[in-house]
């Protein structure tokens, strides 16, 4: 019988010899994963089949159509439009379209439930407008990945609701408020960060606040504003699932770029079309892949293995947290988000009440930390999305986000180790 | 050759850029379904996702036509045009192997799903999951003109 | 393939602590049995169960790894790794069947084909019930039904008021799994159905995409679908009963023997899991009852099965005979 252990050194192993050697990241985990399950004797028809599932999952279903919508915003005027509005109302600051950049995120990315869809749609908008005013395209993208994280926290968030459907008798209702606080904490700590570093480097403030400047703005941009009307007031008003209005997004999107500005002629679209498509192949190709991968981790019990030794280590309260945020950090680097919380949170979660956490802290713990995973190579959805908006190369990228990095551990921490942080909120309105 | 190739993959591109209009509008059906006309089209999700499988799997072999794929390429900068040289045709190779390998268990996977059907839609599911071998020979296609024109010297670089 | 239930349809009431104290001594087969729900859940404890007895039965040569939570994946996921291998044993549910091809075992999914939980147990620890199990073999799925489980009846629930009689259920937009069956179920029933994915479910209550749902109880009290619909009917529209399977090539490897005591350790718990699912029906309508839902029974119980001719003569036309047969198993 083959040795599992020496499957599971192969598994890894050859992943990183795989990236190391500068492999495509998506064909090192299907490579990885083929030569596994050869070891194992196993049936190699399952590698294919779990690459097809990976990509065959409802919860992704929004993320194409974030992508072409930013894609048809940014190129067709609405984005322009919008920013233009952002600008007249809080531009005069200095680093404003900063904090626009934040503050667009809280919203949007609130609505989308992704931190990609929200790079996605945000990114080809906000990336190439800052850098035209004169920011790093560094701090750019980077401000721009880091700020879509909110867009996980803040309710509905997708991701929640996996969580709460592993973890068994967790509210979704108080999950979502749980969301709320931790998502804005961290728009907090980014905009703090974002406003000292314009100080530092003096990005540009833009002219002085001038109401009647806002108004115009506004009539320009209304169309525009009903395209996040559209998803905002149809999700909440119950007319549509996220997904849906992802969708409709594309068709309103569609309608206001080519039949009401028409700034663009409409065979443009056919070009949108195939940007859009590079991003979203690179994204979903990885997410399938790394299906196969995880489905290997899980089968050779790779994450209880890791885990099973945590409380052998120590069941102080701190380290216990602090060991778990570690091991999800390092599953956030490498797997998909939905993955990890499907493979750990029956492993994790446990130790986690051992030691007196609650399921519902647990979940915005899990969520925000796995949200700087999508961050974080060497597999990290949202910086090969920020990568593919603005040239940069993913280690470059990541390098100039360690500063962000720092910020967002930070609010990791406020979140893990002050309860009351996340718990407030929905104890006070559930009960 | 070469333009027979080009020719293959500006096709299969248009193809997919087809199959993301198909997504936007099955999703735009199921809402206008539900909202109007009080029925929501049970195809809508699954037709949705059938699309998405194989634009996202054609589009993959478009994007390794064009080097377009995520690596972690650090190092470059410091390496020599040989041995960058070399580690293309490396993992040229290792991908080779991996397209392979996906053309002959992705068949046995279709023969497979060819047990069960896909309930909305009403096909087999072998329809859905023959989008593996299919991206695995396009691969294959890729990756061979990509080794020829590496070994001759020329630009592999498409 | 179809969008099965993600990732549990029926969670536990809390996660469970540790794992299963392993057998001493090196066994000479290990077999990887999958389960979507978390442990802690009945139908992991019954799993678990059926591994003690597998191990003892047969002096610890055999044993039974569980992989709780869809780690290998959900329903046609695993049943397509059932099929090449890769997954020797898992608990699947007649209903997400149907997409094989006409198994006998997805007529026991028709609406109120079972008159009550121990007209299911009469029929699934009978004769008739060994024949359907083995018509799974037969049918050519590479896969061999091994014991039934009981996962409870399912029952609707509402927003916004209770539902005795059929009427009330008219035009209401009701979430169903994506299968044709419930579909037809749900209009022939004057309903709107409506499939949403179930990690979508609780948010489309909340803010009123669909008016109502289905779930057996313990599911529909862990998911706190009460918060968002609090009226709950005892309808019992279907039993879907849940089905451990094996994976014929894991199966044919086996020796007589062990098949043997495999076969015999699935007697034994479903027995088991009949009681286990018992207490925990109880103990949700307990919780429900705490919780303020308001549980109502049907006042015209007969005008709900005889809604159900249509969907008896799209879906029951190749098993008339055993539908009467199930029937009239007393
Ligand atoms: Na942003
Ligand atoms: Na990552």
């Amino acid at each position: 019988m083959p040795n599992l252990t020496i499957a599971t050194i192969i598994l890894i192993g050859s992943f990183i010899l795989f990236i190391a050697l500068r492999f495509p990241i998506a064909y090192s985990l299907g490579i990885a994963s083929v030569v596994t399950v050869m070891y194992l004797k196993m049936p190699v028809e399952m590698v294919a089949q779990n690459t097809v599932r990976g990509i065959n999952a409802f919860s992704l279903m929004a993320v194409p159509f974030f992508i072409i919508s930013g894609e048809l915003m940014s190129q067709g005027g609405i984005a322009n439009r919008l920013v233009n509005l952002a600008n007249a109302m809080v531009g005069w600051m200095r680093g404003g379209l900063a904090v626009v950049n934040i503050v667009a995120s809280m919203f949007f990315g609130g609505i989308s439930g992704s931190s990609a869809a929200d790079t996605a749609s945000l990114g080809p908008i906000l990336i190439p407008m800052m850098n035209k005013q004169g920011y790093d395209n560094e701090f750019s993208t980077g401000i721009t990945c880091a700020s879509s994280v909110q867009g996980m926290l803040i309710p509905p968030s997708h991701n929640m609701v996996i969580y709460a459907m592993v973890a068994g008798s967790v509210s979704v209702g108080a999950l979502f408020l749980a969301g709320l606080v931790p998502g804005i904490l961290l728009g907090v700590f980014l905009l703090i960060y974002s406003l000292y570093m314009s100080k530092k480097k003096n990005y540009p403030k833009g002219d002085a606040f001038n109401f009647r400047n806002v108004l115009v703005a506004l009539k320009d941009s209304i169309f525009g504003l009903i395209t996040v009307l559209i998803v905002v007031v149809g999700v909440i008003g119950g007319f549509f699932t996220a997904t849906e209005a992802a969708g409709l997004s594309v068709v309103w999107a569609f309608i206001v770029t080519f039949f009401i500005y028409k700034e663009i002629p409409l065979k443009k679209f056919w070009d949108i079309l195939g940007t859009s498509l590079r991003t979203i192949s690179m994204v979903m190709i990885i997410i399938g892949t790394s299906a196969a991968f995880g489905w290997l981790l899980a089968f050779l019990k790779v994450p209880e293995m890791v885990a099973g030794g945590i409380l052998t280590l120590t069941t102080n309260k701190i380290l216990v947290l602090l060991i778990i945020n570690a091991i999800l950090f390092v599953f956030g680097m490498f797997m998909d988000m939905a993955a990890i919380i499907t493979i750990t949170t029956p492993i994790l979660l446990p130790i986690a009440m051992q030691v007196g956490m609650d399921p519902v802290h647990y979940g915005a713990m899990m969520v925000l930390n796995l949200g700087i995973g999508v961050l974080t190579p060497p597999v990290g959805n949202t910086l090969f999305i920020g990568s593919a908006i603005s040239g940069l190369k993913i280690e470059r990228l990541a390098k100039s986000m360690i500063p962000m990095y720092i910020v967002m551990v930070a609010t990791l921490m406020v979140i893990t180790y002050f309860p009351s942080v996340v718990m407030t909120l929905p104890k006070l309105l559930m009960n | 050759m070469k333009k027979i190739i080009d020719r293959t993959f500006h096709y299969i591109e248009s193809l997919c850029k087809i199959l993301l209009i198909v997504q936007i509008i099955s999703v735009t059906i199921v809402v206008i379904g539900r909202q109007v006309f009080g029925r929501t089209p049970v195809w809508g999700e699954e037709l949705t996702l059938f699309s998405m499988v194989w634009a996202s799997l054609l589009g993959a072999t478009v994007l390794l036509k064009n080097d377009g794929h995520i690596a972690v390429t650090a190092l470059d900068q410091y390496l020599p045009d040989k041995a960058i040289k070399f580690l293309d045709l490396l993992s040229y190779l290792f991908l080779g192997f991996y397209a392979v390998i996906m053309v002959i268990y992705g068949i046995k996977l279709v023969e497979l799903t060819g047990l069960n059907m896909m309930p909305a839609l009403k096909i087999k599911s072998s329809w859905l999951y023959g989008a593996m071998p299919v991206m695995a020979v396009a691969m294959l296609v890729i990756l061979s003109e990509k080794i020829y024109l590496l070994l001759k010297g020329k630009d592999y670089k498409l | 393939d179809t969008p099965a239930e993600t990732p549990a349809e029926t969670p536990a009431e809390t996660p469970a602590e540790g794992e299963t104290e392993e057998p001493a001594g090196e066994a000479e087969v290990v077999l990887r049995y999958g389960d979507v729900n978390p442990d802690g859940h009945v139908l992991l404890d019954s799993a678990e169960f059926f591994a003690e007895k597998v191990a003892e039965l047969t002096n610890g040569e055999v044993k039974i790894e569980i992989y709780p939570s869809g780690q290998l994946g959900d329903d046609n996921e695993v049943y397509q790794a059932l099929q090449m291998g890769a997954v020797d044993l898992y608990r699947g549910n007649s209903a997400s069947l149907t997409d094989f091809g006409s198994m006998e075992v997805t007529a026991l999914a028709l609406p109120y084909i079972f008159r009550d939980r121990e007209h299911f147990w009469a029929v699934a620890s009978g004769d008739l019930g060994q024949s359907i199990l083995d018509n799974i073999s037969e049918t050519g799925s590479r896969m061999k039904g091994l014991f039934y489980m009981d996962e409870g009846a399912r029952n609707f629930f509402t927003t916004d008021a209770p539902v005795t009689k059929i009427e009330d259920l008219a035009n209401l937009k009701i979430r169903v799994q994506n299968s044709a069956l419930m579909l037809d179920t749900i209009s022939a029933l004057g309903a709107n159905p409506t499939p949403i994915d179930y990690a979508e479910l609780y948010t489309s209550l909340q803010t009123g995409v669909v008016d109502g749902a289905e779930n057996p109880p313990a599911s529909y009290y862990s998911n706190k679908f009460y918060e968002v619909a609090p009226y709950y009917v005892l309808d019992g529209h279907t039993y879907a009963p849940s089905v451990v399977l094996a994976s014929e090539i894991t199966w044919n490897r086996l020796s007589p023997e062990h098949q043997e005591a495999i076969t015999e350790a699935g007697k034994l718990t479903e027995a088991y899991n009949k009681e286990a699912i018992e207490a925990a029906d109880q103990k949700a309508y307990e919780d429900l009852e705490a919780a303020g839902v308001e549980i109502t029974t049907l006042e015209d119980a007969e005008k709900w099965s005889a809604a159900m001719d249509s969907v008896y003569e799209k879906h029951g036309a190749s098993f008339l005979e055993l539908i009467e047969e199930v029937k009239a198993v007393k």
